[in-house]
């Protein structure tokens, strides 16, 4: 497998650092529209699949 | 979804990036891109706050809260820029783990705070123990701790550094929070839900008048409370300027034989207007006003450095910031009020206990968070103030989250968002003071001193005088010119 390139690495490195952060609080998967538009996007992809 | 145990490794994959990263520009580059990517994520709220009650439109809600991302993370640049420096020393751990307290804790001084690290060990019962010593930023610098120390063993420096790790253990020999002793005060709370686009009229606001009256007599008639809280002014409840209302507040004390605590609109001698709280006696007469100090940048007034919103919009708010801590005397015992975004200062909030607090409340209107995380996120930021301060912590909001918290940092009972209800608080007074109350922020100033010292111990090498070893190395024969 090809490695990535040392500044994209480093890159990916910070911002995995950023999202354990976010993840680390209550974050916007609170949001209370959230589950409303998961279920709509679930909705929608039942309707396309059958 | 939420994952607190990310909390103690989440700095390692950035300072492995940073180590691996040789020039300083970049070092900060790589801070500044996970803080905005954090910001972002974290506080995503902020563009609905800009977009509707900022009156800035979407995309000029975006631009803003964009700036703002890329201001609030030069923090984190700044942090990656310098911990790439102490990474390399043999004092890495404990080094990089003080700057990450220094820096966190000049965030509130920059003008806006919200979520430290620390935060994330509400529910831990053992780094939780360091926060009546130590406030948020111990924790913080527990939790930074942890990071480098994973990174540090993931880069296989020095090992004879892990010992650094034996911090996080002594944790143990710190004692347990003691449980609270049982309840014996009853507070009722009123959540009145009150949209915040309601456009108001002198009808519509005569109706909310009565109706929170109405309410507060029901509860006060059930439950028997020694006060009545209503939350931060969630409508044009004007107690200095509106002579009704004042009158049904007098009587509203007197009926229910209650203290009456409530959010209004104060006023300075100028004029300018205050986010105030003020307290009646149960005869009805008015014990004193607390005026918001910490007042919400683009909600309550626009920061300096964004002063061009204010040719944007002119919706952003003009509230003028309080002087004054105090507490209000209730029988013989004594109350402090913080307001809203107030919980993000623990600094602030330790005077009120100081001041002689035997227990906290914090009155808010977070509905202009909009139905986002940030409710979520301010009631996990207010339950580690009861923990520094060892109090019992009510929380009144329009819309949610209604809450009681007790000394430990739990939610004994919370209302649900987004209706209109009245809530029972059960409660106890404490007066005992933690290390936290009486010297707050000590550690984490000390943490900004120490790292400093550290740097500049990592620079010595580069400047120290010439020895005779190094003298006698670079008139060897290598060093001649041929």
């Amino acid at each position: 497998m090809k490695k990535l390139p040392e500044p994209l690495l480093n890159f990916a490195l910070a911002l995995l650092s950023a999202f354990l952060l976010v993840l680390t609080f209550p974050n916007p998967v609170f949001d209370a529209g959230l589950p409303f538009r998961a279920a709509c996007v679930g909705a929608a992809v039942d309707r396309a699949i059958s | 979804m939420r994952v607190c145990l990310f909390a103690p490794l989440a700095l390692a994959p950035l300072l492995i990036a940073l180590y691996r990263e040789t020039r300083p520009l970049w070092r900060f580059l790589l801070g500044e891109a996970a803080g905005i990517v954090y910001w972002f994520c974290v506080c995503y709220w902020i563009q609905f706050v800009l977009e509707v009650h900022g009156g800035m439109g979407r995309w000029g809600g975006w631009g803003t809260f964009l700036l703002f991302c890329v201001a609030k993370a030069i923090h984190l640049g700044l942090f990656g820029m310098l911990s790439a420096v102490l990474i390399r020393t043999p004092w890495a751990i404990p080094s990089i783990a003080l700057l990450w307290t220094g820096i966190e804790r000049t965030h509130g001084t920059f003008g806006f705070a919200w979520l430290a690290l620390g935060n994330a060990a509400i529910d831990m019962e053992l780094p939780l123990r360091i926060a009546p010593f130590a406030g948020v930023c111990g924790i913080s610098f527990i939790f930074a701790l942890t990071s480098a120390t994973v990174a540090v063993l993931i880069l296989r420096r020095d090992r004879r550094q892990l010992w650094w790790f034996a911090a996080v253990p002594a944790l143990l020999v710190l004692p347990a929070i003691p449980a609270p002793r049982t309840t014996d005060q009853t507070a009722v709370a009123i959540q009145p839900n009150v949209p915040e686009e309601e456009d108001w009229t002198f009808d519509s606001a005569n109706r909310l008048r009565e109706r929170l009256i109405n309410e507060s007599l029901t509860a006060a008639e059930a439950g028997h409370p020694s006060l009545i809280i209503w939350p931060e002014v969630p409508g044009p409840l004007y107690y200095y300027q509106d002579f009704v209302f004042r009158e049904a507040a007098a009587k509203l004390a007197r009926t229910t034989n209650a203290y009456f605590l409530f959010g209004t609109v104060g006023q300075t001698p100028q004029g300018a207007p205050l986010n105030s709280a003020v307290m009646l006696r149960p005869d009805g007469s008015l014990i004193d006003r607390y005026d918001k100090i910490n007042l919400v940048p683009f909600g309550e007034y626009v920061p300096s450095f964004f002063g061009f919103v204010n040719r944007i919009t002119k919706e952003a708010g003009d509230f003028v910031p309080g002087t004054r801590i105090l507490t209000f005397p209730l029988d013989s015992h004594n109350l402090g009020v913080f307001i809203c975004y107030e919980s993000v200062f623990p600094a602030e909030v330790r005077q009120f206990v100081k001041r002689g607090a035997n227990v906290l409340v914090n009155i808010s209107n977070d509905g202009y968070f909009g139905k986002s995380a940030a409710r979520e996120q301010h009631l996990e930021i207010a339950r580690m103030r009861a923990v520094e301060n060892r109090r019992w912590l009510l929380r009144a909001t329009n819309d949610g989250i209604t809450a009681v918290i007790d000394p430990l940092g739990r939610v004994t009972k919370r209302w649900p968002m987004y209706i209109d209800t009245s809530a029972r608080m059960d409660f106890a007074y404490r007066s005992d003071t933690t290390f936290y109350t009486r010297y707050g922020d000590w550690f984490a100033w000390g943490c900004l001193i120490a790292s400093a010292i550290a740097l500049g111990l990592s620079q010595l090498p580069h400047y120290s005088p010439r020895t005779p070893e190094k003298l006698s190395r670079a008139g060897s024969p290598g060093h001649r010119r041929p």
